[in-house]
């Protein structure tokens, strides 16, 4: 709460009753309390901004559904409170109708029912002021500038992009090799669009069976198939008046993509086993590694859903094309790993500079941030040296593997999982590298023998 | 229809101060200020109920007994909760005139009762 003092106004024309209501309040020292015995005394003062107000419905000088209405015209966040001598149920609806937060009968018992109604409104008030902090703190956390740190030519137009993308409702497809940041940027999108207080749900499509995605994506009915105990929303239902993120769209199953395609056109889901129609209001942002004009040309991918999807399409530049940005970008990580472990500063030598912006960075902004943080920890004072600048990460492990005896079913999972975290959780094609069977990847991961991020 | 009690056959106590002896929390002073309070607006009240009566203003009476309400409710004056509810509906449907004249004066009889024990609490209590 922006500070402990709660104002209430209580606007009654009985001047015995309302001077019992006040000092029943007035016994929480942090309530700060103003009678007032006419209407227009006290919609006049309406931009004190009460935080809670008591109303009299049988004022003399105004009917109560008036001045109920007139007071969430002039300060929508006051909470009223209708106290009545009426004990009239269709009364009672339709104010609460109209915005009151309580209706209580005049009796012996209304100041401790009040003392009750107040508090609940206060903790409603807190509980209020603490989510919009935290959304406010989300806003900045994914404001452009924290999400994609650099300063080259290529990421000042990727801004520009997605400024001109948080303020519509268009499709937007980003592509770009693993580790550039493209969860990143959609999440970035979202929550600087008018729909940052909708949901955004993320979905990425290669880590999930092929057998229930259709299921995951667009949810199923009770008895839809075996183990449908109960109907199940899926992401699209979610995501409703928000944002979904579909990540890896090329690995979409032929016969799933004109459901998708549906979605976009007609704006409506049907779940696997029903037959209504559901009415969808998503925003879709997609992303893919791969390039999907190809996959057109082969005809793994539907045309008209690439066009319907391509929307503003955003390119991720990789790192090696950004120039300076990865100096910039190295400086961040080093400071956020050592003030997140205690870590006195640390700085790099310019052999370790120039030893990075040599490398291509394969793995990207993703490899980069591994690179670096193994360097602060490697080293021992505040410098960072070139020697600590281990590109050879993936060898090391590769030396770990031979130099570690272990069982050849620990070999495998470390292997496994390797390729998983490299390849972005791409299920399938880690198994096409790797020549082994999907399914077992699946099984695996269902096992929790190997670890996805979803 | 309720035919009007003499005040000899009124239950006592005629009221009953537990509600606000406890939202007072042993706090005299703002026990005196209620008495006091109603010393100073209900006798108001009754001359406008007494008033309005006398020239037919239905509406004025029904509002005048909706503020008493209240009032004896909070103080729990037994005799008239259920004369104060009629007067209030029979004044805003004006039906049940006939009997208006002496449920009123009920009224207005246990309520003067109550403001003259009050004025003399608060005169011992000085």
């Amino acid at each position: 709460m922006k500070n402990t003092t709660f104002k209430i106004f209580i606007l009654d024309d009985d001047i015995w009753y309302s001077d019992l209501l006040e000092y029943h309040l007035s016994l929480n020292p942090d309530y700060e309390i103003r009678k007032f015995h006419a209407a227009k005394d006290c919609l006049a003062a309406l931009h004190e901004r009460p935080d809670a107000l008591t109303l009299d419905y049988s004022l003399p000088d105004k009917n109560g559904s008036e001045v109920l209405k007139q007071i969430k015209e002039q300060s929508p966040d006051t909470q009223v409170v209708v106290i009545s001598g009426q004990e009239d149920v269709a009364t009672a609806v339709d104010l609460l109708k109209k915005g009151a937060y309580d209706y209580i009968v005049k009796d012996e018992d209304t100041p401790e029912r009040l003392w009750n109604t107040i508090q609940k409104i206060r903790e409603n008030a807190s509980l209020r002021e603490e989510i919009k902090q935290l959304r406010e703190e989300i806003g900045q956390k994914y404001d452009f500038g924290n999400v994609i740190i650099g300063n080259s030519e290529a990421i000042k137009r990727l801004f520009a992009m997605m400024d001109k993308a948080a303020k519509t409702n268009i499709t937007v497809s980003i592509t770009g090799e693993t580790g550039t940041g493209k969860e990143l940027v959609a999440k970035a999108i979202h929550y600087n669009s008018p729909r940052k207080k909708q949901p955004y749900v993320a979905v990425n499509v290669a880590a999930i069976p092929k057998e229930l995605i259709e299921s995951e994506l667009f949810g199923h009915e009770k008895g839809a198939f075996t183990g449908a105990m109960a109907r199940r929303l899926g992401k699209f239902e979610e995501a409703n008046k928000g944002t979904i993120f579909l990540d890896e769209i090329g690995e979409f199953d032929i016969s799933l993509q004109a459901k998708l395609l549906r979605v976009l056109q007609e704006k409506e889901i049907a779940r696997v086993g029903g037959n209504s129609i559901v009415p969808v209001d998503v925003r879709i942002i997609v992303a893919t590694h791969k390039n999907l004009a190809e996959e057109v040309r082969k005809g793994t991918f539907r045309e008209d859903l690439y066009y319907r999807l391509l929307g503003l399409p955003l390119n991720l530049p990789p790192l090696r094309e950004r120039g300076g940005d990865i100096l910039v970008l190295a400086k961040h990580f080093i400071e956020g790993f050592a003030k997140e472990n205690g870590l006195g500063r640390k700085k790099l030598s310019s052999e370790a500079q120039e030893k990075l912006l040599s490398y291509s960075f394969p793995g990207n902004v993703r490899e980069l941030k591994a690179v670096v943080e193994l360097a602060v920890v490697l080293s021992d004072d505040e410098a960072i040296q070139e020697y600590h600048i281990n590109f050879q990460a993936n060898s090391n492990s590769d030396k770990d593997f031979l130099t570690r005896e272990r069982s050849l079913k620990d070999y495998n999972k470390d292997i496994i999982q390797h390729y998983l975290d490299k390849y972005d959780y791409n299920v399938i094609l880690v198994a096409d590298k790797l020549d082994i069977g999907k399914s077992t990847v699946y099984r695996m991961i269902q096992n929790k023998e190997l670890y996805v991020k979803m | 229809m309720t035919a009007p009690s003499t005040l000899a056959t009124l239950p006592q106590p005629l009221y009953d101060l537990t509600m606000i002896h406890k939202m007072s929390r042993g706090n005299e002073a703002f026990l005196r200020r209620t008495k006091q309070l109603f010393v100073d607006t209900v006798p108001q009240t009754l001359q406008e109920i007494q008033s309005s009566f006398d020239t037919a203003d239905w509406s004025t009476v029904s509002a005048s007994a909706h503020k008493l309400k209240a009032t004896i409710d909070a103080l729990r004056i037994e005799s008239l909760k259920t004369i104060i509810r009629q007067v209030e509906q029979d004044a805003k449907e004006q039906t049940n005139l006939h009997l208006m004249g002496s449920n009123l004066e009920l009224i207005v009889a246990v309520m003067s009762q109550v403001t003259d024990s009050f004025k003399e609490e608060l005169a011992a209590a000085v």
